[in-house]
């Protein structure tokens, strides 16, 4: 189930990408999307911006002490915001903004088989997105990735199980669907 | 962002001080270099109201860092941004760990680790006696990690797409954003040096890997769009948990890159 999830939202975010790629012309989309109700079968998050470094939150004084370690945790995701969001410059009305209708993205060569996708908007609102292809065997993408590096080592990323002390990474889910998402809507728009 | 220190110890009311200290540290970083504050020192010198060289130390040693940087990466790292503002970021978080970590060493502590938004340093080993295991995260789905690493002493800072939006750009094409990979993880001497390249290489899109790959004493894992995994030759060695606890040496400040900074001013 991981697996397939894992597979599904990197084909979204692939295909999202190459229609981003193919239609550059729309230079507002981050600021289209960040307003757009969505309505998708992909769960996505938008992060607001924060600062690299932010004020912790969590007071020194309430430093929580177990027997041999002390751990202090501060700014919880859920209150990520003590900076003041800089808004990117909004279009003005933009509810209801795009054509009702189904759009269907061109068959992609993801090089480990053809990707599809379609939206479908409804109301002026982006309400489904979905897959016509998709690969379904990823793991020939890894010897056409060793050809552009052949130096370097190549493979399909893979969930694991192991505990860890600490993560590397970040904090949301690919803010690259939610930009590419922008482009496909920006077709879809009035 | 989140911000945590732990300290494996029983010194439990020094350890909590020290923990203080150091968040205290990050207030005081956040409060002088951050462009979300009008008043932080980068701002003013943003608005013209302040020269760098009436600025404090640490500004100047930050805006010296961050041109040795550029003129290492060809180019790649610049603090200047889109919109022309000076914006340290890039190399303000991995410095003010680094300097957390030294806090922590100076005070004696032995077991412990800074982690400020996924960069990270740690010390010693973990409450287990175990060496520090770091987790690289999904950038597809948060909850997942895809790698773990034990990085010993060394930094390990990931750069990503997926966090604030596009917040890293080809300075060389100000227009253009950087979607073909999505994060990448270096591991390098210290936090600072893993955070500034990462910082760069991902900027340099998929070509990134090799520079870190050229980089004497730095190894990286780069995801790109299609989740496929990229690693420098000398990654996997990260991957094998060592016998024992800190069984990496202090990371000693040597080899090119760092020689180079021999004339940047301390801080500490």
């Amino acid at each position: 189930m991981k697996k397939f999830l894992l597979s599904f939202g990197l084909v979204v975010v692939f295909a999202f990408y190459v229609m981003l790629s193919s239609s550059r012309s729309a230079n507002q989309p981050l600021a289209m999307v960040s307003n757009v109700p969505i309505t998708s079968t992909v769960p996505i998050q938008i992060p607001s911006p924060s600062p690299i470094v932010s004020k912790p939150t969590a007071s020194p004084a309430t430093t929580a002490a177990t027997s041999n370690s002390v751990s202090v945790k501060s700014a919880p995701k859920s209150t990520p915001s003590i900076s003041p969001n800089p808004s990117p410059v909004v279009p003005a009305a933009n509810v209801g903004l795009y054509k009702d209708g189904t759009y269907t993205s061109p068959v992609v060569d993801a090089y480990y088989g053809n990707v599809q996708i379609a939206i479908n908007v409804s109301g002026g609102r982006l309400t489904d997105v979905s897959f016509l292809q998709y690969p379904s065997d990823r793991r020939t993408s890894q010897q056409i990735n060793s050809r552009a590096m052949p130096a370097l080592k190549s493979e399909a990323i893979a969930a694991q199980s192991a505990k860890v002390d600490m993560v590397s990474g970040a904090t949301a889910t690919s803010q690259a669907f939610a930009q590419s998402l922008s482009t496909v809507l920006a077709q879809a728009a009035n | 962002m989140p911000i945590t220190v732990e300290i494996i110890g029983d010194r439990i009311d020094s350890q909590a001080l020290e923990i203080a200290r150091v968040f205290e540290y990050f207030s005081y970083v956040d409060k002088t270099f951050s462009t979300y504050k009008d008043l932080s020192e980068v701002m003013k010198i943003n608005r013209g109201e302040l020269k760098l060289e009436n600025a404090s130390q640490d500004v100047q040693q930050i805006f010296k860092l961050a041109e040795q940087t550029k003129g290492e990466t060809d180019g790649y790292f610049d603090i200047v941004n889109r919109k022309g503002i000076f914006d340290p970021s890039g190399i303000v978080k991995g410095w003010a760990i680094r300097n957390a970590v030294d806090i922590l060493r100076r005070a004696g502590y032995v077991n412990f680790y800074v982690d400020a938004g996924g960069d990270i340093q740690a010390h010693g080993s973990n409450r287990e006696g175990k060496p520090w295991s770091v987790g690289i995260k999904n950038p597809f789905n948060q909850q997942e990690i895809v790698k773990v690493i034990y990085p010993g002493e060394k930094g390990v800072a990931t750069s990503g797409t997926y966090i604030r939006g596009q917040h890293i750009y080809d300075p060389k094409d100000k227009s253009g954003e950087i979607t073909d990979i999505v994060s990448l993880t270096v591991i390098g001497p210290d936090v600072y040096e893993a955070d500034r390249f990462a910082t760069a290489a991902f900027a340099m899109g998929k070509k990134g890997i090799e520079f870190i790959e050229k980089l004497p004493g730095f190894e990286g894992y780069m995801i790109d769009a299609n989740a496929l995994a990229t690693m420098t030759t000398g990654f996997e060695v990260y991957t094998e948990r060592p016998l024992g606890g800190a069984v990496f040496p202090t990371a000693k400040h040597e080899g090119k890159i760092l020689r180079r900074q021999k004339g940047a001013v301390d801080a500490s």
